[in-house]
């Protein structure tokens, strides 16, 4: 029954405390129809009706799916959050920098404001440990905080950091994580916050840009409806996206930047080469080669990555090649073998855009005009280098066959956060 | 713009002059990448109950007198063991239109009774997923059948399949056809096409065959 305060759940997913439920307990109907539609109460999407219709008179909503079908006929539980017992929890006692102290401060800010703000950072900025003042803040207060991010493997480097450096248990949810439990710390995907409702004092979504969460309307909603009614939010990001644009121009979001990298480095500026042939990229691989860094090259497809990779394999029989895709099972153990030298190439499709770190590492993207490589994927992409302080530069490299606007966008953006950076 | 059922990417149609001739829209609703992934039972099949890599008749068919014919499109491998969890267990019925150009081909001009789901699991499942496909092939069908409730037949073992009462009964006052085929999604072990198609061989129906989409 603990499970249900701030959480909003199916009959199925409530399982045997149903037989149970307090008094208190607050229901809503699944979908609320409309003329024309009906709405899904849980993710917010509104569907047509003869899209959605089963064959008894019933309706199912086909976005939230996967969490367990909600039906018009079926109903949503729900308790409202309780406070936890106030505790400080905060383990961790680095140092942070001049400028990260600064975005540390206005979270601080924002939390006393209960407002919204948008953490604007440049890849590599050390965005995690910013958020620590405030998290810590909310806890020591009785308060609830949720971090959620769109990917999987985010939120799972998220939970084995944040779990080292706060005191308290974390509750780790993603589709195939262990069960919720009640703790006033929780990370999660951001699929995972269609289950809470006004959960959260602090709400901290990392990494916006990403997909699925950037163009995902039923995630915004449920981003919305997690949080309690007074509460603060965070986005933290490394490229800002259209829509969080809009709003702060509209006064509704507050914006921090943060243009610095940690070893104060500037954002290595991508180069674009036209490549009518593969034959040239191969010539550039081939001096890259000769220096001895490690290699990552990005391909926009499965499909393409693996031909690629079987061609370079053939033209490069002395280099030790891997590729990896969503679907390559020994993914992690490939990574790590790049990480610490074994492989000296690296192809993948774009899983590897965010989240991993590989020291003195050169980047190339193959086919960089493909629909796939966003404006925020590519700078996402670039970011990989100059990650470390022994080599803060690199060589980014876009091969394509027709300049887009995507690309030219993210080589602007990464010029401008340089300049505001005070690199000219 | 429409996106492939299964995997959500851009569905890119194949137009043929007629359909621009005659403004039809696309009949597509599954992209080629996926499509290719249902495995078509090739030419070596039992010839009387579809069992593949069979030539002639199996040893089960063999034995038994009177079987009765069968025929199925797809194995039922990994893939289509995946399309079965969205569309039944997670209940996208949104999937049903997966097989229309393929169900219309070969069921065209035929009398069709669809296997039923029992009441409970109609009001749990929301549709019946035979029933489903049908309707969205725009094929008609008979509704002769009813299924009494009993434990679903995924969590039973193949003996405990084939030696289970059975589980039909007919509507009351239904008209018999003299020839029909009565269809199912999936056939594992066959036994409940046989019941029911026994049912009806005993109401009166002088030809009976059965169809399932996957074997």
């Amino acid at each position: 029954m603990n499970n249900l305060f701030g959480r909003l759940l199916t009959r199925q997913e409530l399982g045997d405390d149903f037989e149970h439920l307090p008094a208190n307990t607050v229901t809503f109907p699944g979908m609320t129809l409309t003329n024309k539609c009906a709405i899904c109460n849980r993710c917010g999407t509104s569907s047509l009706l003869q899209t959605v219709k089963l064959e008894i008179s019933a309706y199912f909503c086909p976005e939230c799916l996967q969490l367990g079908r909600i039906r018009s006929d079926e109903l949503l539980y729900h308790l409202p959050q309780q406070n936890f017992s106030p505790q400080d929890t905060l383990l961790w006692n680095g140092q942070l920098t001049p400028y990260q102290a600064e975005v540390s401060r206005a979270l601080i800010t924002a939390i006393d404001q209960k407002s919204q703000i948008l953490v604007h950072a440049v890849t590599g900025a050390g965005k995690t440990e910013m958020i620590y003042a405030a998290v810590s803040k909310i806890i020591s207060s009785g308060g609830t905080v949720g971090i959620a991010t769109p990917r999987t493997d985010v939120a799972r480097e998220l939970h084995t950091r944040l779990s080292r450096d706060f005191s308290i248990p974390i509750s780790l949810l993603h589709a195939e994580s262990e069960p919720y439990f009640p703790t006033p710390l929780v990370i999660s995907t951001t699929h995972q916050l269609l289950r809470f409702r006004h959960a959260f004092d602090l709400l901290i979504i990392d990494e916006v840009d990403a997909f699925p969460f950037a163009d995902n309307d039923a995630l915004y909603f449920a981003a919305e409806q997690s949080r309690k009614m007074t509460s603060t939010l965070i986005y933290l990001t490394a490229t800002s996206t259209d829509k969080l644009d809009k709003l702060v121009k509209r006064g509704q979001l507050e914006k921090v930047s943060l243009s610095r990298r940690f070893h104060d480095n500037p954002l290595v500026v991508p180069k674009v080469i036209f490549s009518g042939s593969e034959k040239l990229i191969y010539r550039h691989i081939k001096k890259q080669r000769e220096t001895g860094f490690p290699l990552l090259i990005f391909a926009p497809v499965i499909t393409f990555g693996k031909l690629f990779s079987e061609h370079l394999c053939r033209l490069f029989p002395d280099e030790r090649i891997g590729f990896v895709a969503s679907t390559s099972e020994d993914r992690v153990d490939k990574i790590e073998r790049f990480r610490q030298g074994q492989l000296t190439i690296l192809i993948s499709t774009t899983i590897l855009e965010r989240g991993v770190t590989f020291p003195k590492v050169d980047v190339f993207v193959v086919h960089s005009e493909h629909r796939l490589f966003t404006k925020s994927s590519l700078i996402q992409i670039a970011g990989r280098a100059g990650r470390s302080p022994e080599r803060p530069t690199g060589l980014v490299y876009f091969f394509h066959t027709g300049l887009t606007r995507d690309m030219t966008r993210a080589i602007s953006e990464i010029r401008q956060m340089n300049r505001l950076g005070g690199f000219t | 713009m429409t996106n492939c059922l299964l995997c959500h990417n851009i569905l890119t149609p194949l137009f043929q002059f007629s359909d621009i001739f005659l403004s039809r829209k696309p009949r597509e609703t599954v992209c080629r990448d996926c499509w290719t992934q249902f495995d078509v039972i090739s030419e070596t099949h039992c010839q009387i109950c579809y069992k593949p890599d069979i030539t002639g008749t199996c040893n089960d068919c063999q034995q038994v007198t009177n079987p009765i014919p069968h025929r199925a499109i797809f194995h039922y491998n990994e893939f289509a063991k995946f399309y079965f969890q969205t569309y039944k267990f997670q209940g996208d019925f949104r999937l049903r239109s997966a097989f229309n150009t393929v169900l219309t081909s070969s069921l065209k001009k035929q009398l069709i009774v669809p296997i039923p789901v029992s009441p409970e699991r109609l009001q749990t499942r929301g549709f019946n997923q035979v029933a489903g496909f049908l309707s969205s092939a725009k094929l008609p069908f008979l509704d002769l059948l009813i299924k009494n409730e009993a434990s679903h037949q995924s969590l039973k073992t193949r003996t405990e399949r084939l030696t289970s009462d059975n589980p039909f009964t007919l509507k009351d006052k239904a008209e018999i056809p003299d020839k029909l085929v009565i269809i199912d999604d999936i056939y594992t072990t066959g036994a409940t096409l046989r019941h029911a198609a026994s049912l009806l061989k005993n109401a009166g129906c002088a030809h009976v065959s059965t169809f399932s989409l996957f074997r």
